[in-house]
């Protein structure tokens, strides 16, 4: 499943939809709206997205993972729209048959989403002030560089 | 030829539209489109320089030739997650 959401995040609905009788592991990652970075104070985030080509590097994400691990079921949800302090912003749920390519597989996907995937995030700080987070970064990979990013496999 | 770019996040908020027009000519590249954008709407060079641009929906390399009817959008550093 991949899906880009207004709604709340149901993440145990996100972990059973990679349920598979050939996993003996599921990996669920959960990331959510923390109140500080650092000594600033976060009230709530706001996330924007290209929704169109969001969902087409997350697919092929997703198929370079398949490639590159042994999974059974894999779901990305992404939420757009207002995310209030320890609600969820992303939930990515992997299975496979034995625990590491699990693990290493949904580390992969949340760490490529975050550098090729065309969503933006937006910090209300409790001071009032308003800030798009546009990190100062290498240039995202072609999608030629994209093929030979190692993973752990 | 006239195209449309897409904004987002701060390149769209700096601009209020989520969309530009541009005139460019034609066997116009990517890098030409950033420095035509960046002169036509100086607020955001700074931006435009760190951002990619993607045409229908794949990140383009500075040389990719932007063509009439693509689906353009100037895609500045990703911070979803």
């Amino acid at each position: 499943m991949i899906l880009i959401t207004d709604k709340t995040i149901d993440t145990s609905k996100v972990l059973n939809s990679v349920k598979s009788n050939l996993a003996g592991a599921s990996v669920l990652f959960v990331g959510t709206t923390r109140q500080f970075t650092g000594d600033k104070e976060t009230i709530q985030l706001e996330y924007e997205c290209y929704e169109s080509m969001a969902v087409e590097k997350i697919q092929q994400l997703v198929d370079i993972a398949e490639s590159k691990w042994n999974i059974e079921q894999c779901s990305v949800v992404h939420r757009i729209g207002v995310v209030e302090l320890g609600e969820a912003s992303i939930a990515v749920a992997v299975s496979t048959g034995h625990r590491k390519e699990s693990f290493e597989a949904a580390a992969w996907l949340v760490d490529e989403l975050k550098i090729q995937v065309p969503i933006w995030k937006k910090e209300f700080w409790a001071d009032g002030k308003t800030e798009w987070v546009h990190p100062n970064g290498v240039p995202r990979p072609s999608p030629k560089d994209l093929n030979s990013i190692e993973g752990g496999g | 030829m006239n195209i449309k770019i897409k904004l987002f996040a701060a390149a769209r908020e700096m601009n209020d539209t989520g969309e530009l027009t541009l005139d460019v000519p034609v066997g116009c590249v990517v890098k030409e489109m950033k420095r035509m954008v960046s002169d036509d709407y100086p607020n955001m060079s700074e931006l435009i320089m760190r951002s990619a641009v993607s045409l229908n929906r794949e990140f383009a390399t500075d040389e990719s030739v932007v063509c009439e009817g693509d689906e353009i959008a100037l895609i500045p550093p990703v911070s979803g997650g």
